[in-house]
């Protein structure tokens, strides 16, 4: 048992590359371990989490655990770099 | 000028002099892109908006920083006595910190966009009713961008959203060159219909910082470059050249001269709100005829400033006492003020800014300088020909006669200055003081060479000067003269 898997996804609800990362993590959840936490924040709603946070772009995928943070930015359309950056398996299981 | 068919509103942009060459302020809910070579002022001209929305106009202001940390803005603009830290206590300063976090690294991996920005922004204004927007600066946002073409639709994105939040704003933007292409990426200044250029060039061995309005869509603008300088206690100050295409009413007042002799040469004295050029060989008496002018006018009431760059204080006062002039008195009574400064003590801007300062406190009814030849010393041909038009400008709207002196480079004639041109174009009337040569001796002879409006004496008038001070004679016979300068 190591260290849970913790990710947030930050998105501004409505827009086209957030709209495409929220597909893009669905390809990611065969990956991720089973106790894996996964939370989508919608700085729309939010918008003092962005401020918090220091957002300036957006799609951000945050891994807050294991550590390091790792931060990605983007749609996550480059899906072998998302998993590279997670420290993911690839899709074939390598 | 021009002025195109409407007019949108303005908005006070907060620096002395710009809103003159603006006509009004920077456009009302619109964006305005200002862009300029490092060290050209620009996060000044981002941060003096929103801190004169602020102490001026009780207007909050969300600064939006991609480069500088927020707390080095807070510090950095204190020395201009903007207090950034009290004013976000108060919330009417909010940062929106965009700066780079080198702490974190972030990969990227595929397309995005800044609405987290535009949401952080909106946020900002809502919560703190902003009316004022400032975006420093681009480039650095540029950079984070894989593809010019992303950074230009992410720019684009945040100039819509600023105008549909109903901000006037300003967003400044990097260039590499002061006379190469507007910005550095060469799509900024399509964000916005409203470009303002920050210059700071070397011009000889002086530093010259100019302002220029490229475009206001919807609005005339005063064109061409206008001289800027940035003082301590008030940030960027711009000095509008506004003379060129300027009708000076004309006057038919006459004021003296100071010297009855010399009022009756002119047929009454000098007009009012004109200017006057007395210029002749070092030792004629310039300065004296500038003392003369000073003390005649306060004989009759009226109030004179004396700027000299020539001479401290305490040397003008003697001066003036060794000609029977006690201008201790003059001072004393409220009628004169002596202003001395070096030449070099500062630009020329500056110079012309505290002459204008002077004025205003003191309300002078004529105004000496003595002498021009000095600060054109210190100064390039084009800023000097720029504070020319400068003094002209301020001293035939504030309804004043002025009265310049300048030195001839020719000892024994009359051989005019140099940048004469410009100093004579200016100048209304010309008074030459020079070296006559009269059978075996050396004498001094005065001529009024050039009058506008006016017909005058056009002899050559021989002159003594004892402690009483200059006693202009009889007209010396064409014959002795050595030779008068062309009439320009």
């Amino acid at each position: 048992m190591g260290v849970p898997t913790v990710l947030r996804l930050y998105v501004v609800g409505g827009t086209q590359a957030s709209e495409r990362a929220l597909q893009s993590v669905q390809r990611l959840h065969s990956a991720l371990p089973g106790d894996a936490e996964f939370e989508v924040v919608d700085l729309r709603e939010r918008p003092e989490v962005a401020e918090r946070e220091r957002i300036v772009a957006t799609p951000l995928l945050v891994r807050l655990s294991p550590e390091p943070v790792r931060r990605i930015v983007g749609d996550l359309s480059d899906v072998d770099r998302v998993r590279w950056s997670l420290g993911l398996p690839d899709e074939d299981g390598a | 000028m021009s002025t195109t068919g409407y007019e949108i509103a303005r908005l006070p942009s907060g620096i002395p002099g710009l809103d003159g060459v603006l006509n009004g302020g920077l456009p009302q809910r619109r964006l305005s892109l200002v862009t300029g070579t490092a060290g050209t002022g620009k996060t000044l001209f981002g941060v003096q908006f929103l801190a004169a929305g602020i102490a001026r106009h009780d207007e909050a202001g969300v600064f939006v920083t991609f480069e500088e940390r927020p707390a080095a803005i807070r510090r950095n603009f204190r020395s201009f006595g903007w207090d950034v830290a009290t004013w976000e206590d108060e919330g009417r300063w909010r940062f929106v910190d965009a700066s780079p976090q080198p702490e974190e690294e972030t990969v990227v991996a595929g397309e995005f966009d800044l609405s987290s920005l535009v949401v952080r922004v909106k946020h900002a204004v809502s919560e703190s009713g902003a009316r004022r927007v400032a975006i420093d600066s681009t480039g650095s946002l540029v950079e984070q961008f894989a593809s010019p073409f992303a950074a230009r639709r992410a720019l684009f994105q945040i100039a819509a959203e600023l105008q549909d939040m109903g901000v006037t704003s300003v967003m400044t933007a990097e260039r590499a060159d002061d006379y190469g292409p507007i910005t550095k990426y060469g799509f900024e200044e399509f964000v916005s219909d409203n470009v303002v250029i920050l210059r700071n060039s070397l011009e000889g061995e002086k530093r010259r910082r100019t302002i220029e309005v490229l475009k206001l869509r919807g609005g005339s603008h005063l064109k061409g470059e206008h001289l800027f300088t940035i003082q301590p206690a008030h940030g960027l100050i711009v000095v509008p050249q506004e003379t060129i295409d300027i009708e000076y009413e004309a006057s038919g007042t006459r004021l003296t001269t100071g010297l009855p002799e010399l009022d009756e040469m002119c047929r009454g004295g000098y007009y009012d709100k004109s200017l006057i050029l007395v210029t002749g060989a070092t030792g004629t008496g310039k300065s004296l005829m500038a003392s003369h002018f000073i003390a005649g006018g306060v004989a009759n009431g009226e109030r004179a400033l004396l700027l000299s760059f020539e001479e401290s204080r305490a040397q003008l006062i003697r001066n003036a006492s060794r000609w029977g002039l006690d201008f201790e008195q003059m001072e004393a009574d409220g009628m004169l003020r002596l202003v001395a400064a070096a030449p070099e003590a500062a630009s020329l801007e500056d110079h012309l800014l505290r002459m204008k300062e002077e004025v205003r406190t003191f309300a002078p009814d004529r105004v000496a300088i003595d002498s021009l030849t000095a600060l054109q010393r210190i100064s390039t041909a084009r800023s000097f020909r720029e504070y020319l038009l400068g003094l002209t400008f301020h001293i035939k709207t504030h309804a004043l006669v002025g009265l310049m002196t300048a030195a001839t480079e020719d000892i024994a004639g009359a051989g005019l200055v140099s940048g004469e041109l410009h100093i004579s174009t200016v100048s209304d009337t010309i008074v030459v003081l020079q070296y006559i040569g009269r059978e075996s001796a050396i004498s001094r002879g005065v001529a009024v060479l050039k009058m506008r409006g006016s017909d005058h004496d056009k002899s050559l008038r021989e002159y003594t000067i004892d402690d009483a001070g200059m006693h202009i004679g009889e007209p010396v016979p064409l014959r002795t003269w050595t030779r008068l300068p062309e009439v320009l």
